[in-house]
């Protein structure tokens, strides 16, 4: 009895050391090196998403609506493909606000550049809220520094 | 007649149902809806931060007093720690987890000790962010210039 309990537990760690692993497996970087490593930051919610196929392959692309630009958008809406740039597909949900970091990307199935994101670029920001009033006192320094350049030139 | 009777009765229970449902409903609707700015202006306290720890009120077993650890304040606040006491006449039904940080927005009134204030919150003073995220970059927008400007103006006491 006592072994089989030694080889259940052992099979219990195995199966939860990589979910731990996973979990951890993102960088935590300080608010501003995550700014300053994004080239695409806007506040923004999901109108929707569709799978973009090239022959047998395709990758998910969202639709957001950004209610605030940050950094890299220019527009009112913004094509984001949710990648595997980190541990797995970012998991965004529809109608949510979120902070979204995202990164250009030569993706390799559609062959050209594309503004994309993943879970890891995404939860240093989600799940630190405590860095949150750090983040947005950057952004809208950055923001304000952009507006004053634009309106020089 | 019996039928008749219970046919007025009927009408008279359904009415007396819809009184009774009618200020609930209103009250789910109650909360107001002001704009950042002016949800701000009307705050005598604003701060982000999380629960420290809550102690029960002798009055009420749903009231709580929370102590809260000031993560960044930006209005009314000037320790590291603030207690938030349940507003004596607001809707008290906090739904604030422990060790998630959040946007407080408080007011003060005057404690039952003459000469002494308290800040107090209601569930519908926080609600106007909690509930709208599409307006939180034009809160922080508010909250981070008028920190900046606190900055400066204690800059410009000290010269």
């Amino acid at each position: 009895m006592r072994r089989l309990g030694l080889i259940l537990g052992f099979l219990v760690c195995l199966v939860l050391v990589p979910l731990e692993a996973y979990a951890t497996s993102c960088w935590r970087p300080s608010p501003a090196e995550h700014i300053e490593q994004s080239d695409v930051i806007f506040y923004g919610e999901v109108l929707q998403t569709r799978k973009q196929f090239k022959q047998d392959k395709h990758i998910k692309i969202a639709t957001f609506k950004v209610i605030q630009a940050y950094k890299g958008v220019r527009s009112k809406k913004i094509d984001v493909g949710l990648y595997v740039i980190g541990s797995g597909e970012a998991n965004i949900p529809f109608h949510k606000p979120m902070m979204i970091f995202a990164h250009f990307v030569d993706d390799k199935i559609l062959g050209r550049k594309i503004v994309a994101t993943g879970t890891c670029s995404l939860v240093p920001y989600e799940i630190r809220k405590k860095h949150h009033p750090e983040y947005w006192e950057l952004l809208i320094a950055m923001s304000k520094e952009n507006k004053t350049v634009q309106d020089e030139r | 007649m019996n039928g008749e009777f219970m046919r007025r009765f009927g009408s008279i229970l359904v009415i007396l149902i819809c009184f009774l449902l009618l200020p609930q409903q209103s009250h789910a609707g109650a909360c107001w809806q002001p704009l950042p700015v002016e949800h701000i202006e009307r705050s005598d306290v604003i701060f982000f931060g999380e629960i420290m720890r809550t102690r029960k009120t002798l009055k009420e077993d749903v009231s709580k007093t929370v102590t809260f650890r000031v993560i960044r304040g930006y209005k009314g606040v000037k320790s590291d720690t603030i207690e938030i006491a349940p507003h004596p006449f607001g809707d008290n039904k906090w739904d604030i987890p422990y060790n998630q940080p959040m946007m407080v927005f408080a007011r003060f009134v005057d404690d039952a000790t003459p000469g002494k204030t308290i800040a107090t919150t209601t569930a519908c003073s926080l609600r106007p962010y909690e509930t709208r995220p599409e307006l939180h970059p034009k809160y922080w927008e508010l909250v981070v210039a008028m920190s900046e400007e606190d900055a400066s103006g204690a800059a410009d006491d000290e010269k």
